[in-house]
């Protein structure tokens, strides 16, 4: 087998596992990630950001695809589509929200922070 | 053509079936309120969760239908189960709003922003979709293939499999659904990894798949010539949003979830999920170009060519596990499907004809809508096949109510001008215009990509000149101010 075998097998078998385990342990009232410790995040959002760029990528890349040759567009669109993906994922870890989720006692505190 | 499997193949499956209604039972012993059936308590974590979107996103079609379509399209064919993409857009910016509204159905959004007008006609929108088109059509699909293996008429099978689903949804709700979820996902996991590596053990890998089929299938971003090509992909991508980010269907999920946290993380996974299934659900029709002749294709339905492979490739024992995750694929969609109608009904029609009842009353109606809504469904099923092509035209109806939707949650999210009347008049135009468009066959092979445009930009467009046009009343203002007011306020600890 070649290395994308691998990898494609072996990442099932890793999610295989991740599934097994993490819902047995939920049925027993051990719930990962449950409490979001980090204050919301209003500046500076990265992951949101990245994603925007990303989705802007993927969306481009499909568009040439009309002038231009499969393999010159599709790392751009496998590109866009694996970057939001991590944009999401920096995004959910920093507790990234849009200003009108975030209440005006929030945004004090988080104003506080900053000076 | 002898679709027989052997008897421990036979023993695998009714082992499967015993354990799912086996946990539906175990499970339904806590449900005491409607809270608890329509979602579960808010008690999942994220790994639950995670498992129980994928296994919702993988339905039998998955196995069954995706690769004839492969077979014949290629690689491309992929992005059906990439769009899960949506996901993360829905961890990021629209679960942590309808967590923080505390909602029971995703149709409460409505009327929360707009009025009962809207959130009326889409939940009648949604009860037809999931229950004819979701439950009804996924139930023929795995009875199908199932019924051809064991030998046992169409009608049987949806009956059999019919019972099994309405057993556990009616015991234990979506406690239930999400817990035999995350049990079938597992199986599906152990059929595709098990048919992902003998079909590479026997073709020489990744690369050695990729070889075996003529180039123009290897193509992940086919020309607007091909029916699967960009146009389609940009479609797809689209189609996914409605899926899972407004669809009581799929969100049903997240609004059960522990935390909002929680909710994020599970539709993250999810997404991340997607890609190595997206992969491995397109290795069979890939695999039929070197394993089956192309006689041997020509003479079978399509939806058997996938099937097909599994049967040529697996050893006794094996099988049983692959059809036992093609079982599990049909029956996580249609429970999932069958769960948010009955939700729907008791908190949209049957709690406001009768407000002032206990939540054991609900409990017991939503358990009644289950079964005449699988009844309904089942009936549904049973005259998919004389309807000839009608299963591609409901598939393309409700691609097109879809879209509309979404762009009315978005416009209420992030447009405060947006208008209720205009959210009502819009919803129809977008989705009488997607229809039209599809029934006209407007853009020819790529017309999935014309009928999504159409839907999404008239429900736009029209929403948006409406709520211009009609005056601002106080009582709207009111609304909206509301609304927006319930969004700003600090995260309740759950």
């Amino acid at each position: 087998m070649d290395f994308g075998s691998v990898l494609i097998l072996g990442s099932v078998a890793v999610f295989a596992i991740l599934l097994s385990v993490g819902p047995y342990l939920e049925l027993k009232g051990k719930i990962l990630f449950e409490k979001q410790k980090r204050a919301p995040v209003l500046k500076g959002r990265f992951g949101m950001g990245l994603m925007v760029v990303s989705i802007l990528v993927f969306v481009i890349g499909l568009l040439l695809r009309s002038v231009l040759d499969a393999s010159v567009v599709t790392p751009f669109v496998i590109g866009g589509y694996l970057l939001w993906i991590v944009g999401g994922v920096i995004a959910v870890a920093r507790n990234e929200l849009l200003a009108f989720m975030v209440s005006d006692e929030e945004k004090e505190a988080l104003k506080g922070d900053h000076n | 053509m002898d679709h027989t499997i052997a008897s421990l193949d036979i023993l695998i499956i009714v082992f499967y079936v015993i354990l799912t209604l086996f946990i539906g039972w175990w499970v339904s012993r806590g449900i005491d309120s409607f809270e608890d059936f329509a979602v579960a308590g808010r008690t999942f974590g994220p790994f639950m969760l995670a498992a129980t979107f994928g296994a919702t996103n993988f339905s039998t079609w998955s196995l069954v239908g995706k690769p004839g379509l492969v077979y014949n399209a290629g690689v491309s064919v992929s992005w059906i189960a990439l769009n899960a993409m949506a996901c993360v857009l829905a961890a990021v910016v629209f679960v942590p709003i309808y967590r923080k509204l505390r909602y029971n159905t995703m149709s409460e959004i409505f009327e929360d922003r707009y009025d009962g007008r809207v959130r009326g006609l889409i939940s009648v929108i949604w009860i037809l979709a999931d229950t004819l088109n979701r439950y009804g059509v996924t139930v023929y699909a795995a009875a199908v293939i199932t019924g051809l293996v064991f030998g046992i008429n169409l009608n049987w099978m949806i009956i059999l499999i019919a019972i099994i689903v309405v057993i556990y949804t009616y015991l234990g709700g979506l406690r239930s659904v999400v817990i035999t979820d995350s049990i079938q996902f597992l199986f599906m996991f152990a059929g595709l990894f098990i048919g992902g590596a003998y079909i590479f053990s026997q073709l020489g890998g990744w690369s050695g798949v990729v070889n075996s089929v003529p180039e123009n299938l290897t193509e992940w971003v086919p020309s607007a010539e091909s029916a699967n090509g960009w146009p389609w992909i940009m479609a797809m991508t689209l189609l996914g949003f409605p899926y899972f980010i407004t669809s009581q269907f799929v969100m049903q999920r997240g609004l059960a979830a522990k935390s909002v946290n929680v909710a994020r993380w599970g539709l993250i996974l999810a997404a991340i999920i997607a890609i190595p299934i997206a992969i491995l659900e397109i290795l069979p029709g890939l695999a039929a170009h070197s394993i089956l002749s192309e006689e041997l294709v020509a003479s079978l339905d399509p939806d058997m060519v996938g099937p097909q492979v599994y049967i040529e490739l697996l050893p006794v024992g094996m099988l049983g596990i692959f059809f036992a995750a093609l079982l599990s694929a049909g029956i996580s969609t249609a429970d999932s499907a069958l769960c948010a109608s009955s939700s729907l009904f008791t908190e949209d029609f049957y709690r406001k004809w009768n407000p002032k009842k206990n939540e054991g009353h609900y409990l017991k109606v939503s358990r009644i809508a289950t079964i005449i809504l699988a009844v309904i469904g089942t009936l549904w099923a049973m005259i998919v096949p004389l309807l000839g092509g009608a299963v591609d035209a409901i598939l393309n109806v409700i691609a097109i109510t879809d879209m509309p939707i979404f762009v009315i949650v978005c416009l209420a999210i992030f447009w405060k001008k947006m208008k209720a009347t205009a959210a009502v008049i819009s919803i129809l135009v977008g989705t009488g215009s997607g229809l039209l468009v599809s029934i006209l066959g407007v853009g020819g092979i790529q017309g999935l990509a014309a009928t999504t445009a159409t839907s999404t930009l008239m429900t736009l467009i029209t929403g948006v000149v409406l709520s211009f046009i009609i005056k601002t009343t106080n009582k709207h203002e009111e609304k909206v101010q509301k609304f927006f007011e319930k969004m700003g306020t600090k995260e309740i600890e759950e």
